[in-house]
């Protein structure tokens, strides 16, 4: 029954609404024709003309990137104006010659330049380069006529009120790569994103939203008609909690010196400086690094481009020693009582044949917490770190952010090690030795550490043990109506510190600095008491530079000098930590430079009689 | 075996055979142009792949004129229900272009199930619609014939792809106002299209009825959604009479149109081509659908006549839309000219519905027709 034969009569009516159908196909078909022929006959002198004279196109409107402000309002990072240059394929009659017209008066890299003209439609202006000078545009200008579908763009740039004292902090902004273009759909062949610093951790914040503007050229490019418009929206203003005057004084004392500044506010941990050296000059990524230049920050051995602060992990050495009184004490394996014999070495048993020497060789004799912290008496901690075991040392570090990270607002924070037995067991598939504890114990083994864990560790510690995540950001602004939404302080992690414990701790660190043997003594500031602690990381083993003369030691031997004070001693609030690489001694190199940054707080009125 | 392929090469329908390389010969030059770079001379592989799609067409052309109609449409409903199955795996495996979720990709190739079924559903078409009679339908015969249109047109609206889901709506209208429909339901039909615009209005997603809004008003929205009706306009009434030439009518604005070498194509050939252009492919069109109708009326069975109907309906509907669309007739929606646009699933799909229509023509030689 499936493919049976129709009968005539369903034959026929089938037929009959073919023809039917054809009929109504056909007079659809030359309803078709007649609009076709109204267009192309009637309208086609019209038409004809739009076609060749006018055309649409799209501008995009860009949105004002966010400038970047201090916490006293001083304008870091503002906009200037910049000339871009850009084609359209649309009016170039051979590209191959104006590219080769015009890479003789710009810097451009042409094969980048064909690939965006590739990918673009006619009528969009492609980017060929930026930052563009006075000379070069009026040249340009004046011989229009030899560059057809050029035109130049205000393009705002980058303009810093100092290129390098900051840098690290702001950080620099580059090209967008080609996959950026293709992931993002916001940016386009030639925008620049933040790489580095606040500009990439607050790329959205700042960047705002481009509009677009439709619009009708006439033969010459002319707008002559808007046909619409999005607006684009500005992006906001970001406010640092840094002080300028203080990152610049820094940036004056520190000259070839190779390391790391921090100040902290303990109140909620804001960051009033954070100055890394070597510096760069965030100038020469405005409008674009040449590759040479590029090379040369990359190459270069002193590594200018890491944010020493937050990136640099080093052993801490004796600034340790603070953590370590504050956990004896907490956990009352010490009283300030508890006394330990320093002959100038330390077994862990009489008959253990390693032997950890203090850096006092002739010995300290009899040790209590106040003398072992302000002379920093190796022997003293080694008992200490010893008795109160790595479970205890690892705990109290992590609270207080050593070997994790702190959560300040930059990218690329590094957390450096804070070893337990789980690490060894992890990362060296090895079991702990008792005996690894007490080198812990005064901050030197596994451990690294970066200037600003050891900054937060200490600023907590004596702010009564609020961990705060570092604050870099104050606020964000609105670039219009200037309102700020305060980015609140967060805790990360709160340990009570009894204020017995941080007074103690205190008397020992201000008497290191105010003592007749204490260490951090070139740290003393006549207008404010502070309590100090210095540290000297050994780089290299000491068997190989002890017999040598400092001077002869070569440089990358030698050991990072800490220093970390806090102060006013009386009300502890500001926490500095000052770390150079290689600098030898931290009484000697370090200490004088964190004094000397105490005492322009106090000019700056931070700190003080009032 | 051979002797079947040698009698299906001898009864094969040739003529359909030349429209169909004419058409292949149009779209291979429009897409050719369309892509086609002034600046630098370069060509996109878009019209080579057109070719490549093309010769593996005609493969499956032979093959289903080989295999026979018959033994297709006895398959339908397994066919149909595999269909619906694709397109249920696109709506979840499937990747999203152009803001709805249309493409499969098996291996290297990316094939949107939505196309293909639109064979599936010709097929179906001619199993639904085959107890044909001497009269109008009535309402609960169209009704049972509806069923079988709600899970693929659901399944594809919600991609969303609008204009595909259209066509299988469409294509089934067509087909029961070929059959024939008292005036009574005509009236009911168009009541109830009335009652259910505002609610599917509420389902689209706003650059669909930006589409729509720009059919009704396109110079208001200029600017943006309208730009591409505009632009194709100019384009076509800047052809005239005998067009600007071939690759020539690349300094114009059809360079602005995104999608200048699938939905506009037609757009490209008038300006190249001017009326002249227009009126060939056109004119193509009609010949190819009227051959189609004239197999179908002197065919005896129903299944063939049917599928005819199906395939004439789905031709029609996408040329007269597309065409309609370019030249600011009906709104623009996403349906492609058949056998020109680019695009490999929609002219697999359209020459292998040609594969059908030439097993339809190869029976006639047996008891079947008249």
């Amino acid at each position: 029954m499936l493919f049976s034969s129709l009968k005539d009569d369903v034959m026929n009516y089938f037929k009959n609404r073919g023809k039917y159908s054809v009929l109504v196909v056909f007079l659809l078909c030359c309803l078709l024709l007649c609009k076709l022929l109204y267009f192309q006959i009637f309208r086609y002198e019209e038409l004809y003309a739009l076609s060749e004279k006018n055309r649409i196109r799209v501008m995009r409107v860009r949105a004002d990137r966010g400038v970047i402000k201090e916490r006293n309002g001083v304008l870091l990072v503002k906009n200037s104006p910049g000339y871009e240059l850009e084609i359209i394929k649309e009016d170039i009659k051979n590209v191959g010659l104006l590219l080769d017209n015009l890479s003789s008066i710009i810097t451009m890299d042409k094969s980048k330049v064909m690939r965006r003209l590739k990918r673009s439609y006619l009528y969009e202006p492609v980017k060929v380069t930026r930052g563009l000078n006075f000379e070069q545009i009026s040249y340009l200008m004046e011989h229009s006529a030899q560059y057809p579908g050029v035109q130049f763009v205000v393009d705002p740039m980058r303009s810093y009120l100092d290129g390098s004292i900051f840098s690290h902090i702001i950080g620099y902004m580059q090209e967008v790569n080609e996959k950026e273009v293709e992931e993002l759909s916001d940016y386009q062949a030639g925008d620049i994103i933040g790489r580095s610093g606040i500009e990439k951790q607050f790329e959205e914040v700042l960047r705002g939203k481009d509009g677009s503007r439709w619009v009708e050229v006439d033969s010459v490019g002319r707008v002559t008609e808007i046909l619409s418009e999005t607006a684009s929206v500005p992006g906001n203003n970001v406010i640092l909690t840094i002080d300028y005057r203080l990152q610049q004084f820094i940036d004056t004392i520190m000259e070839e010196r190779q390391g790391s500044v921090v100040v902290l506010d303990g109140t909620d941990n804001s960051v009033l400086a954070l100055y890394s050296a070597p510096t760069y000059d965030l100038n020469m990524f405005n409008p674009f690094i040449t590759s040479e230049n590029w090379q040369k920050l990359l190459n270069n051995p002193k590594k200018p481009l890491l944010n020493r602060p937050i990136e640099g992990a080093y052993p801490p050495g004796s600034v340790f020693k603070i953590l370590a009184a504050v956990a004896g004490l907490m956990e009352n394996t010490v009283t300030p009582e508890t006394r330990f014999f320093c002959n100038g070495s330390f077994r862990v048993s009489p008959r253990s044949n390693i032997v950890h020497s203090c850096w006092k060789k002739t010995g300290h004799g009899e040790v209590a917490l106040l003398r072992g912290l302000s002379e920093s008496c190796d022997v003293y901690f080694y008992n200490l770190g010893y008795t109160l075991g790595i479970d205890k040392l690892h705990e109290y570090s992590n609270k207080f952010s050593l070997g994790r990270l702190t959560g300040i607002s930059l990218p690329n924070e590094k957390s450096g090690i804070f070893p337990s037995k789980e690490w060894k067991l992890r990362a060296l598939k090895e079991p702990w030795y008792p005996g690894e504890t007490v080198n812990i114990s005064i901050g030197q083994g596994y451990t690294t550490v970066t200037p600003l864990q050891i900054a937060v560790m200490v600023s907590s510690i004596f702010n009564g043990g609020n961990v705060y995540r570092p604050r870099i950001v104050d606020a964000i602004e609105d670039p219009f109506t200037e309102s700020r939404t305060v980015i609140p302080p967060e805790i990360s992690v709160t340990v009570t510190v009894p204020k017995h414990i941080r007074d103690i701790v205190m008397r020992g660190i201000v008497m290191a600095v105010e003592g007749g043997g204490g260490t951090s003594w070139r740290a003393r500031s006549s207008g404010v008491r502070l309590g100090g602690k210095t540290g000297t990381a050994q780089v290299v083993s000491l068997k190989r530079t002890e017999n040598m003369r400092e001077a002869d030691i070569p440089e990358h031997w030698r050991d990072h000098s800490w220093f970390t004070g806090i102060y006013p001693a009386e009300k502890p609030r500001y926490t500095i930590v000052v770390m150079i690489e290689h600098g030898g001694s931290g009484g000697r190199i370090s200490a004088p430079l964190a004094g000397a940054i105490v005492n322009k707080m106090l000019d700056l009125g931070y700190v003080g009689n009032n | 075996m051979l002797e079947t392929i040698k009698d299906t090469l001898r009864k094969s329908d040739y003529f359909m055979l030349l429209l169909m390389v004419i058409l292949a010969v149009i779209s291979f030059s429009a897409i050719y142009s369309a892509v086609y770079d002034p600046s630098t001379g370069e060509v996109q592989n878009h019209p080579y792949k057109q070719i490549r799609v093309f010769a593996f067409g005609l493969l499956s052309y032979a093959t289903i004129s080989f295999v026979g109609y018959r033994r297709i449409v006895k398959y339908a409903i397994p066919l149909y229900i595999l269909g619906c199955i694709f397109l249920v795996v696109v709506k979840f495996k499937g990747f999203s272009g152009m803001g709805a979720q249309r493409w499969l990709l098996i291996g290297s190739l990316s094939i949107q199930p939505s196309e293909l079924f639109k064979w599936v559903w010709v097929v179906m078409l001619a199993w639904v619609f085959n107890d044909l009679q001497s009269e109008s339908m009535g309402l609960l015969k169209i009704m049972r014939k509806f069923i079988w249109l709600i899970p693929p047109f659901l399944l594809v609206f919600f991609q969303p792809d609008l204009g595909t889901a259209a066509t299988y709506l469409m294509t089934w209208g067509l087909v029961v106002l070929f059959l024939g429909v008292k005036r009574s339901i005509i009236g009911l039909m168009l009541i109830v299209l009335f009652v259910s615009a505002p609610v599917a209005w509420g389902h689209l997603k706003d650059y669909q009825k930006m589409r729509v809004i720009t059919f009704i008003a396109p110079d208001k929205y200029a600017g943006k959604e309208g730009y591409q009706a505009i632009q194709a306009r100019i384009a076509i009434g800047s052809g005239g009479l005998t067009g600007k030439g071939y690759l020539k009518g690349t300094q114009s604005h059809l360079r602005f149109m995104p999608e200048r070498h699938t939905d506009f194509i037609f757009a490209v050939i008038n300006e190249e081509f001017g009326f002249a252009g227009g009126i060939t492919v056109i004119g193509i069109f009609f010949v190819l659908i009227s051959r189609i109708i004239y197999i179908a009326a002197q065919l005896k069975d129903a299944h063939g006549k049917m599928l005819c109907v199906s395939i004439a309906s789905f031709i029609f509907f996408q040329f007269f839309v597309n065409v309609g669309m370019t030249i600011g007739l009906a709104p623009v929606v996403g349906v492609p000219l058949p056998f020109v646009s680019a695009g490999g699933s929609s002219l697999l799909t359209f020459i292998s519905m040609l594969g059908l229509i030439n097993s339809v023509y190869i029976s006639k030689a047996g008891d079947n027709f008249i």
